[in-house]
């Protein structure tokens, strides 16, 4: 148990140092000279001697990534190209308030996905399953923009109750939210529908109902526990998309938030900022999925007996 | 089932017919309509589109780039179906011509996604041992960057363009292939069928590729046509934030991105892309969930 706990963890971390190592060599391999960029064409050539060095771009590869590596296990990221504040500065603001946008919606969301998907299995085949089939098969159609322009049109340009852009008070929060969590919502209660209408006609369903169970114990004891099982790691993997990967809308909503900040930073070419915030996200996820991993060993017991 | 009862004596035919038994009832409609399975609803929704996208430029009456082809700004009406944008440029035509460049983009990457995934999964789950242990390894880098981050970053190194989209869309999805394929190619490598054949002496190469394969290839055609959805949903939110096609080409989109400005007064700039795009991952959605389901109860 403990071993492979260990193992999973080691094996992350090493996936995470390999992707920096990718990332690196993604923004390192760049077609337009950076110091260029940052000083304009009139610079001379001892000024951009002195940038090359003071920005370690005179050391080879390896060393670079050997040195950024060292910096950053010591809490430093580096600073901006934009504006010389240190990147972790930057990066800690904007990552809280990604944090909170996340959970709100992935919170949202599961309470909605598993409410909604356990009622539909419940009626399966009756007019409730069919709308929330078709409901979610929409949902999961439209991009995640065009539901956030369609709930701004309703909510802000008809009826006028919430501020369609910026951060800071809780009625903020109220659409990226939504437009966030719907899609989310939509894969959770299809995927829980789905498992459940599984589970039903499994043998031990036939065993607890031979018991004596009543309709509601079968469903709360049995089905929808084993159910979860599989939920739970698409609740993981949603939520670490959902974290790394929120650009759309928070650039829609103008949230000031980590994937905001990405986008901006690559339009500004600001490589030390894209390259934390892309070590951040691979951090993050390789967490939330050993997370999951070991959660689902808790979870389910024949996992936990293969050790 | 049929020719199981007649092969069987009665006393196995009894625990099958046992085990035939539905655990719970449920409610049939009295005229069920056998054939509107989502599998054919899917199927002709996807004539439709492979119609749209053939015979589609026939009917738009001018140039997608034409700038001031009509009014600026006009809602639809009978020249302009689906209006015109802020330049006077005829919306139909660029969203047939950008549905063309869409699929496109979408196709070719799951080309590029399904192609080296499926090989190395198969590699992967055939041969086991070592090998596995470095693809899987490799895999899981890219596995821990979230996808669409990984694309922007691509494309903000080699700029925007078709073929850099291609390949960024491309990449994020090699793991799920891999991933499916590899496990899908273990428990077929562990069938009878397959041990039979090694036993008569068939080389790796035909039992990779003449049993393994093909049993395998009903899965994989439903993740490459859903896929294409994946990777429609995912262009668009770039092109959305700037980073896909630049102009004069246009896609989804960035069509959608361009309406965005104008979605208050101009909802039809708005909508009509919106529509494509769902109308797209909606019919891709059900054909391959038709075609899983369908291969499920073989």
């Amino acid at each position: 148990m403990v071993i492979a706990i260990v193992r999973r963890i080691a094996s992350g971390l090493l996936a995470v140092l390999l992707a920096s190592l990718l990332a690196f060599a993604i923004l390192e391999a760049s077609p337009g000279d950076i110091v260029q960029t940052l000083l304009g064409d009139e610079s001379t050539i001892e000024q951009q001697m002195t940038l090359r060095s003071e920005l370690n771009l005179d050391q080879p590869f390896h060393v670079r990534f050997l040195t950024y590596l060292a910096n950053l296990l010591q809490g430093d990221l580096g600073v901006s190209l934009i504006n010389g504040r240190p990147v972790a500065e930057i990066i800690v603001h904007r990552f809280i308030n990604t944090l909170l946008l996340t959970c709100l919606s992935t919170t949202l969301a599961v309470v909605v996905g598993f409410s909604l998907g356990a009622w539909s299995a419940l009626h399966h085949k009756g007019l409730i399953d069919m709308a929330v089939i078709v409901l979610t098969a929409l949902c999961l159609a439209i991009p995640s923009f065009g539901i956030a322009i369609f709930l701004t049109q309703i909510f802000s340009v008809h009826l006028k109750l919430l501020p369609v852009v910026g951060g800071g008070s809780l009625k903020h929060f109220i659409l990226p939210c939504l437009s966030l969590a719907i899609p989310t919502a939509a894969v959770i209660t299809r995927l829980v529908r789905a498992r459940m209408l599984d589970e039903i006609n499994k043998q031990y369903t036939l065993t607890a109902r031979a018991k004596g169970l009543s309709n509601k114990q079968v469903w709360l004891r049995h089905i929808f526990p084993n159910a979860l099982i599989p939920a739970v790691t698409m609740v993981g993997v949603q939520f670490g998309h959902l974290l790394g990967g929120a650009f759309v809308v928070e650039t829609l909503f103008a949230w000031p938030g980590l994937g905001r900040l990405t986008v901006q930073a690559i339009f500004d070419q600001d490589y030390p900022v894209v390259l934390a915030a892309v070590i951040l996200s691979a951090l993050i996820f390789q967490v939330l999925n050993s997370m999951v991993d070991i959660l689902h060993r808790q979870l389910d017991p024949l996992i936990r007996e293969g050790d | 089932m049929k020719r199981a009862n007649i092969v069987l004596n009665n006393r196995w035919q009894r625990k099958l017919e046992f085990q035939e038994v539905p655990i719970l009832e449920v409610k049939k409609s009295k005229k069920p309509l056998r054939w509107f399975t989502p599998f054919a609803f899917g199927s002709v929704l996807l004539c439709l589109l492979v119609v749209i996208l053939l015979i589609g430029p026939l009917f738009s009456l001018f140039s997608p780039a034409a700038v001031s082809s009509g009014p600026r700004l006009s809602p639809p009406g009978t020249i302009h179906w689906f209006g015109t944008d802020a330049l006077g440029r005829d919306l139909f035509s660029r969203i047939i011509f950008g549905f063309r460049t869409s699929i496109y983009i979408c196709v070719a990457a799951t080309l590029l996604t399904a192609v080296p995934g499926i090989i190395l999964g198969l590699i992967s789950g055939y041969y086991q041992g070592w090998i596995d242990q470095i693809f899987s390894r490799l895999i899981d880098i890219l596995l821990s960057l979230p996808g669409l981050l990984l694309a922007i970053v691509l494309i903000a190194r080699l700029g925007p363009s078709i073929h850099t989209l291609i390949v960024a869309l491309g990449i994020t999805g090699i793991p799920t292939f891999y991933r499916i394929t590899r496990n899908e190619t273990i428990s077929m490598s562990n069938q009878l069928f397959v041990e039979a054949s090694r036993s008569l002496g068939n080389t790796n190469f035909k039992l990779i590729f003449r049993h393994i394969f093909p049993n395998i290839f009903p899965t994989l055609l439903v993740l490459s046509s859903m896929r294409v959805g994946v990777y429609l949903l995912m262009g668009s939110g770039l092109g959305f934030i700037g980073l896909g096609i630049q102009p004069p080409l246009s896609e989804l989109g960035a069509l959608l991105a361009s309406g965005k400005e104008y979605y208050q007064s101009a909802w039809w700039l708005f909508a009509f892309p919106t529509f494509f795009i769902c109308f797209t991952v909606l019919t891709l959605n059900l054909f391959g969930e038709g075609l899983r389901d369908k291969y499920n109860h073989l």
